[in-house]
């Protein structure tokens, strides 16, 4: 059977040239977006390591000099960092939130990042942290290896304690790291004690980990006003119980604009995390990318499925013939659909044997993604399992309306084309 | 002549149906899929309000500085208002430079505060009213004397107008910016965030305000970006020398770091798409890239309809053995396999053009990048006519016809225009 069918593309060579040459391209192509998408699925739903439903961050603002209402310095009783500590604890008491965290650059998709290399023993490493306070780990519900925030934040108030993630801690040679002291790079001398290790966490859902680590915010130094002037780069944000977690913005605006409007403070804004991630992610610009690799693959698959209805409309008009003098040689007819069927993916498996060659040569010359993952059999296989099937079934489609006219053909009226 | 292939062509479309629908359906995907590359770009590139002289725009966004003694230390940011004021102010043989500071939001609210939103706010000097192009409602912006004083004025657009009081007749009433007091001195068209260097809710006088000014050592770095309006496109290369001069004699009189502009000013088209600040833009990569991806989007529809004419070429071969056995000459076959062609493919090009208007309108927000801190701003990226309605836009989708015309026939017509005239009459 497979012979004769080849015989048969052999046979009609010229035309089947043209979809042969059109396959061999689009394979290559659409297995090069299959493979960027593949990545990029397998990255996203990869865990995240940490949680931001129902959390919101609260931007608290300070007044600037020219405003009205301003108190200057000199006639302050209290520092714009006290005051701020104050309004955490009316945000705390808020009905219906959970946990109210600080952080200093350091939220999930905060844009703008930290790094510094830290030293343990002989080992040292350059990587992302920020200072919060141990309610982060609750708030964004980072994990230990037992899914556990709460124990991470009970590890993190202990004092001079530093938190690492698992990725970078698995890096220090000589075993478990917790109790172990780490140095940083910026003049300490005393260093903090390692309490315990997080989960990886990653920037955004198209990353991979990234190394990090996190120091304790000093609230000391906030009220002492260490930050004041600057105190907008703090950040708080807070879990919202999910069951109250309905119209959050607007409501807390209402209910608490004049609370935490405490002399120079104001409240600025209150914004959902996931509208912070959406921002975050069109910053990247890797959704650009995205939405051009889709559209170029349903166009690839869309000419597939033209091409291979108009060439097949036109050998059924033109095979007529044949197709009558096998019905007239006790040929049933769905037989007849599945041998054009088979034609084509036949003719596709002929061009997927050299489009194979091409594609290796691609991922030889790294010209695909190696950083999120790196470029396994498994992965080659699968990516083009799925070019496969998508192009079969394109193919299906396309030759089933002139296949079912053939096979509705009368096998007299149909021997007369011969 | 051409009148009897068209008609012939007609009647070719008409017979068979389902061959003609895919395609017409094969050139109308692919055109569209290029329009809608080339309208996205033109919405990026082309000048319209307020952005009306995007060709004869320089752009600075970014400086460097080094440090003198270590070479390996240095920043980059952008620029500040004193380094534009000593280096790019000076220029002359240019309409105006302006600069402003965006990215910044700041809580606009009545004076009693009883309404109170966040608003992008725009920090400029006076000349970036001269730069672009605004439609004023009420009112004139403000002046460099005002500037230089620090008076707070504010233009506002005409959505926030109507937020505060209902109306557009707020000149000379009061906007609470962030608890500063401003008075309103005009009133400005809504602007879409499309249009990036513009944009903005409420603009008012960098001098207000202490935003985009780092307090460092040598004011070189800050929170600005400057437009250079040049009296024409001939200027550039005069306008390139003497920033570069300007440079040069800042950084002789410098002690602690020296200043680099990375290669701007930058044309609207550089500035777009450059990456990363420190390294110059990639304009042939760039180039690169789309003629790629509008190759793909050519070749596979062409490959496709080769086959398909090839095979429509082969059910007509006696009618062009009749032909050449009257002297047609080759040149006049193939010249009748295209001209019948160029009929499907026009066919295919007004519905692609059609289609991918209808793609931009549908999916504005999803095809129209308005830049990467765009997800944080308050405004709309809305288009209009004017910024898609351009002649280019149709001479691009003609030409483009063309090439698919010529790839989806070109060699079926050859090869039928070389057929033997013996074989082409018995149909072999």
């Amino acid at each position: 059977m497979i012979r004769h069918i080849i015989r048969l593309i052999w046979n009609q060579r010229r035309q089947n040239a043209w979809l042969w040459v059109e396959l061999l391209l689009v394979s290559v192509f659409l297995w090069f977006i299959v493979d960027y998408l593949y990545v990029l699925g397998v990255t996203y739903a990869s865990p995240l390591g940490f949680d931001i439903d129902h959390t919101y961050r609260v931007v608290i603002h300070e007044r600037s000099p020219a405003s009205s209402g301003f108190i200057p310095e000199d006639q302050r009783e209290h520092s714009n960092g006290q005051d701020f500590l104050t309004v955490l604890d009316r945000i705390r008491a808020y009905p219906s939130i959970e946990a109210v965290s600080v952080s200093d650059c350091g939220m999930p998709y905060a844009r703008g990042a930290r790094s510094m290399t830290f030293r343990v023993d002989t080992f040292s490493k350059s990587c992302g942290w920020t200072y919060v306070t141990p309610e982060f780990f609750e708030v964004f519900r980072l994990t230990d290896k037992n899914g556990s925030s709460t124990a991470l934040a009970e590890a993190f108030r202990q004092e001079n304690s530093v938190l690492l993630s698992r990725d970078v801690a698995e890096k220090i040679p000589g075993g478990p790291v917790v109790g172990k002291k780490a140095y940083f790079m910026n003049g300490d001398s005393l260093g903090n004690t390692i309490c315990a290790v997080f989960e990886p966490i990653r920037r955004h859902q198209f990353s991979g980990p990234r190394p990090y680590y996190y120091r304790p915010l000093r609230l000391k130094e906030v009220a002492d006003g260490f930050y004041d002037g600057s105190l907008s780069q703090l950040e708080v944000c807070v879990r919202v119980r999910p069951d109250a977690d309905l119209d959050f913005p607007s409501r807390f605006r209402k209910e608490m604009t004049t609370q935490i409007g405490l002399r120079n403070l104001y409240l600025m804004d209150v914004q959902p995390m996931s509208y912070l991630r959406d921002a975050y992610i069109q910053s990247t610009g890797v959704r650009n990318e995205i939405k051009t690799r889709v559209s170029v693959a349903f166009f690839l698959l869309a000419n597939i499925f033209l091409g291979i209805i108009g060439t097949f409309w036109f050998r059924t008009e033109y095979r007529k013939g044949e197709m009558g003098l096998r019905m007239a040689l006790g040929s049933p007819r769905s037989q007849l659909s599945s041998i054009m069927i088979s034609e084509g993916v036949l003719l596709l498996l002929f061009a997927c044997i050299p489009a194979i060659a091409v594609c290796l040569n691609i991922a030889y010359m790294d010209m695909v993604d190696t950083y999120l993952l790196p470029f396994t059999w498994g992965r080659f296989l699968v990516c083009q399992g799925i070019t496969f099937f998508l192009i079969v079934s394109m193919i299906v489609a396309g030759v089933w309306y002139p296949a079912r006219q053939t096979s509705r053909l009368e096998p007299a009226e149909a021997l007369r084309y011969e | 002549m051409y009148k009897i292939y068209l008609k012939q062509a007609f009647a070719l479309l008409r017979e068979n149906k389902l061959l003609s629908l895919v395609s017409v359906l094969g050139t109308a995907l692919a055109i569209s899929m290029i329009m809608v590359i080339v309208i996205v770009w033109q919405v990026r590139t082309a000048s319209y309000a307020p952005e009306t002289n995007r060709d004869r725009m320089l752009y600075v966004k970014n400086a460097m500085a080094t440090n003198i003694e270590n070479k390996d230390w240095c920043s980059t940011s952008y620029l500040s208002p004193g380094l534009i004021k000593r280096c790019l102010y000076p220029l002359k043989d240019v309409e105006a430079v302006g600069m402003a500071c965006h990215f910044q939001q700041r809580l606009a609210g009545l004076p009693d505060h009883t309404l109170e939103f966040k608003a992008d706010v725009t920090f400029t000097d006076a000349d970036f009213w001269r730069v672009f192009d605004f439609g004023f409602l009420a009112g004139k912006p403000y002046t460099e004397e005002e500037v230089q004083s620090g008076i707070k004025n504010a233009v506002v657009c005409e959505s926030v107008a109507r937020r505060l009081y209902g109306t557009t007749d707020v000149v000379g009433r009061e906007v609470q910016i962030s608890y500063v007091p401003y008075t309103i001195r005009a009133v400005v068209e809504d602007v879409s965030m499309l249009a990036e260097s513009a944009y903005g809710n409420i603009w008012v006088p960098y001098s207000t305000d202490g935003v985009g000014e780092y307090s460092q050592d040598e004011d070189l770095l800050g929170g600005f970006y400057c437009y250079i309006l040049a009296k024409d496109r001939s200027s550039f290369d005069s306008i390139r020398k003497q920033t570069d001069e300007n440079v040069r004699l800042l950084n002789t009189g410098q002690v602690k770091e020296v200043l680099s502009l990375v290669g701007a000013p930058d044309t609207h088209f550089a500035q777009m798409i450059r990456g990363i600040e420190w390294e110059e833009p990639d304009i042939t990569g760039m180039i690169l890239r789309y003629a790629l991806i509008i190759a793909i989007l050519l070749l596979i529809p062409a490959i496709n309809m080769s086959g398909m004419t090839l095979s429509r070429m082969r059910k007509r071969m006696s009618e062009i053995g009749v032909r050449k056995a009257f002297g047609a000459t080759q040149k006049e076959l193939v010249g009748q396999v295209l001209w019948e062609n160029m009929l499907t493919s026009l066919v295919g090009g007004v519905v692609g053009l059609i289609f991918s208007y209808g793609a931009i309108f549908a999916l504005g927000s999803w095809l129209l990048d308005a830049g990467e801190m765009s997800g944080y701003q308050e405004g709309t990226a809305f288009v209009n006519a004017e910024m898609m309605l351009n002649p280019w836009v149709f001479a691009l989708a003609f030409i483009f016809c063309l090439l698919m015309n010529l790839l989806s026939a070109g060699i079926p017509a050859w090869r039928a225009s070389r057929m033997n005239i013996v074989d082409a009459l018995n149909e072999k």
